[in-house]
């Protein structure tokens, strides 16, 4: 009597993995449709959110002639943050910068006026003058703080009995991570899942949109050969996907991944394919459509770039949210991986190790009973 | 044009967009996917707009004397027009201390023993400790204590200088109003782009062309009914999408209701022309949708931010990335929006929707062509 029990044929495996590749391949669009949101996400946010540094542009018109007006206005020109200058004078002449800040050109202008050093001088407080183009309070946020900022180095080295209180900062790294690079990182994090999970379900729902379904239901005990060549062709996509986005990221953000912590970023990495690939099974298998595959695991992917550790991390959240993030395993991938890639000692993977090899598990079981159940 | 030839033409234009709902309304969870999906974004993406504004904060009190108190209550009050600048999780200092040296806090300002004194006699020092894994939320901290701690010396020991301020609005617009708005129109983009443009890419996706084209009408009627079945399904969603960003979110629109309705009606118009634009040229449902969600995604974030970008474009690559979102139609779709809905600035709008509504006329013009083009050119293996 022969054995009933479903036996895995490496043959088989990889004769599925193998079509599912050819057929990725051969597929413009498939091939670079998963890449779409993690390099959109990172030319657009590594661009627009952080490629400046930290500076911001401003008018600096300095009516006063004096030695105090002179001080404030090196000071505001060589105020510094941890990366870069705070300020940008994009001009000092009062016609030009009232017409740009106007214009919504720049937000700032600060003008220091002809008594400064005579008010100071006497006793007195000055008053700066400034024209802002208040878009929003963040925009807003970001040019009065560092005004403030200026305030207070200034008074710090020029007005010493008006600042018993000081800043001093002590920091992890000897160097900031630019935020660009931190974005970057980010959308690498992403393609890992992003990448395996759109490829699974997309190979799955091929076999539906191509009429092919037939066929693999025809053939003998085709469930967990075919669950399991099309996972390992959706990590190898996956594969593919993140070593288009992490050279970009290297390329054009500096991203540099510290080569001793290689073993474990690639092994949560791997894992998180493998569970994103059964997630991805399951989710093609069920819905079947490319037209409800790809906005689901797109846009749910790319939101939780934003909420979930990719764009800022977790911990600079709302509580709300971070309360949220603890349930969302994105949160987690994202925050393992950057504070791998980042903290100069971070916190042991071995949890996340683990939880990532149970996800993956439970995923490729799912994944298999979804395919199994449709076929 | 008679009323009998209106009513010829509108007969086939409203069947063929009661046959694309029927088929809609059949596959019921496609249907909840188109509809939903925008509001997922939406969900996560209002997530991160407090971060702008408020920090959650650890403070290790390691003093508890007054001038330590006044210190952290000055933390805790200062704020600009949206809200407070730090939520200050704790103060107790083995708490904080433990959160940050474990790394599940990023930052911790330290109190240090001998603060009340030292600030008595005119020399003290508070410390920010960073895990500074990203410059931005570095430096947002940083900038917030220096705010902090110039308020609290300007209580002990008088200002240096004071700020007058000239600005363009009576107040700051909140990030919340600025980024619903944006929220709102990337609703209306998704929604017709991906619906209009599955709804004509499926006809050949599932073979059903040839079928549609023995029909005894138009080309332009069933170019109108793709259009007209796309915008029937977009605006549940984007119905749902402004349901959720006043109730859930608090946003508050200040604008004449025609005006708000009427840059919905034209950014719906101007999302389903391109949907359709791209529908017919790819003709594949598979490039259709991941195209146009990372289309939605682009303008969203280009289009969107252009005011913002606006006053950081003096360098690269941001002056290019503003110049191409100067390029966009859809930029000035946004900035209609939000003089309408937002700041009630009035002095761009007339320009702005003129290119809104000529660019909306363009595209559905050239949505038309192609979808008459790909109508009349049929491929042997349709």
């Amino acid at each position: 009597m022969t054995s009933t029990v479903p036996m895995l044929s490496p043959d088989r495996i990889v004769a599925v993995a193998a079509k599912c590749l050819r057929q990725w391949a051969r597929d413009r669009q498939a091939l670079s449709g998963p890449m779409l949101v993690p390099l959109v996400l990172m030319m657009l946010c590594g661009v627009l959110f952080g490629f400046g540094g930290d500076e911001w542009n401003i008018g600096l018109v300095t009516r006063g002639s004096g030695p105090h007006a002179q001080a404030f206005e090196r000071e505001v020109r060589d105020l510094r943050g941890s990366i870069s200058p705070y300020f940008r004078v994009v001009t000092t002449d009062p016609r030009e910068a009232q017409r740009l800040v106007e214009a919504g050109r720049l937000q700032l202008v600060v003008t220091i006026p002809d008594d400064f050093d005579r008010t100071l001088d006497s006793g007195g407080v000055p008053r700066l003058q400034t024209q802002v183009y208040n878009i929003n309070t963040d925009m807003m946020k970001n040019a009065r703080l560092r005004l403030d900022r200026a305030v207070q180095d200034y008074a710090a080295t020029h007005a010493p009995s008006r600042t018993p209180v000081v800043v001093t900062q002590a920091t992890t790294r000897p160097h900031d991570v630019w935020r660009r690079t931190f974005i970057a990182n980010s959308a690498v994090i992403l393609a890992i899942m992003v990448g395996s999970a759109l490829n699974a379900a997309i190979m799955v729902a091929r076999e539906w949109e191509r009429r092919t379904a037939k066929e693999v239901r025809l053939a003998p005990r085709p469930v967990l050969d075919v669950a399991a060549g099309t996972l390992l062709a959706a990590v190898v996509a996956g594969v593919a996907t993140t070593l288009v986005t992490f050279a970009v990221a290297v390329a054009v953000f500096g991203v540099r991944v510290p080569l001793g912590r290689l073993p474990v970023i690639l092994s949560v990495a791997l894992l998180v394919s493998v569970a994103c690939a059964g997630l991805g099974v399951a989710v093609g298998a069920w819905l079947r459509d490319f037209r409800a595959i790809q906005p689901l695991l797109m846009v749910t992917f790319a939101g939780s770039f934003f909420a979930a550790g990719g764009f800022t991390s977790v911990a600079t959240l709302p509580r709300a949210v971070q309360t949220f993030d603890r349930f969302w395993p994105p949160a987690h991938v994202f925050e393992t991986l950057q504070a791998w890639t980042w903290m100069t000692d971070p916190p042991s993977a071995t949890p996340m190790l683990a939880g990532s090899a149970v996800v993956a598990a439970a995923a490729v079981a799912l994944g298999t009973w979804a395919l199994g159940r449709r076929l | 044009m008679t009323r009998a030839s209106v009513v010829r033409w509108w007969a086939p234009v409203w069947a063929i967009a009661l046959k694309d709902w029927a088929r809609f309304t059949r596959q019921p969870f496609l249907m909840v996917i188109s509809v939903v999906i925008p509001l997922v974004f939406i969900f996560f993406y209002s997530l991160i707009v407090p971060v702008s504004n408020t920090n959650p904060v650890l403070v290790a009190d390691l003093d508890r004397s007054p001038a330590a108190g006044a210190l952290i209550a000055t933390l805790r009050e200062i704020r600009s027009e949206e809200g407070a600048y730090y939520d200050v999780i704790t103060t107790d200092p083995a708490t904080a201390l433990a959160a940050f040296d474990e790394q599940r806090a990023l930052a911790v300002v330290v109190v240090p023993q001998g603060f009340g004194e030292q600030v008595a006699a005119g020399h003290a020092t508070v410390q920010l400790r960073l895990s500074n894994i990203n410059s931005d939320y570095s430096k947002n901290l940083r900038l917030r204590l220096d705010k902090a701690v110039r308020t609290f010396n300007d209580r002990e020991a008088g200002p240096v200088m004071t700020v007058h301020e000239t600005r363009w609005l009576g107040r700051d617009p909140t990030m919340l109003g600025y980024i619903s708005t944006s929220l709102l129109l990337f609703g209306c983009l998704y929604a017709a782009m991906v619906n209009t443009g599955l709804q004509v890419a499926a006809e050949w996706n599932d073979r059903t062309l040839k079928g549609l084209l023995l029909a005894p009408v138009g080309r332009g009627s069933l170019v109108a009914g793709k259009v007209l079945a796309g915008l029937g399904q977009s605006v549940v969603s984007v119905a749902l999408v402004l349901l959720v960003l006043v109730v859930g979110f608090g946003f508050r629109p200040s604008g004449q209701v025609a005006a708000m309705a009427g840059i919905v009606t034209a950014t719906l118009l101007m999302g389903a022309g391109i949907g359709a634009a791209v529908g017919v040229a790819s003709k594949r449902t598979l490039e259709t949708a991941s195209g146009l969600i990372a289309l939605a995604i682009v303008f969203f974030l280009v289009s969107g931010n252009e005011e913002s970008m606006r006053g950081l474009a003096w360098g690269q690559p941001i002056t290019a990335l503003w110049q191409l979102s100067r390029a966009l139609p859809t930029t000035y779709a946004f900035m209609s929006a939000r003089s309408i809905f937002l700041t009630g600035d009035t002095s761009d709008l007339p320009a702005n929707l003129t290119i809104v509504v000529a660019a909306t006329t363009l595209v559905l013009g050239l949505a038309g062509w192609l979808l008459r083009r790909a109508y009349t050119h049929l491929t042997g293996g349709q």
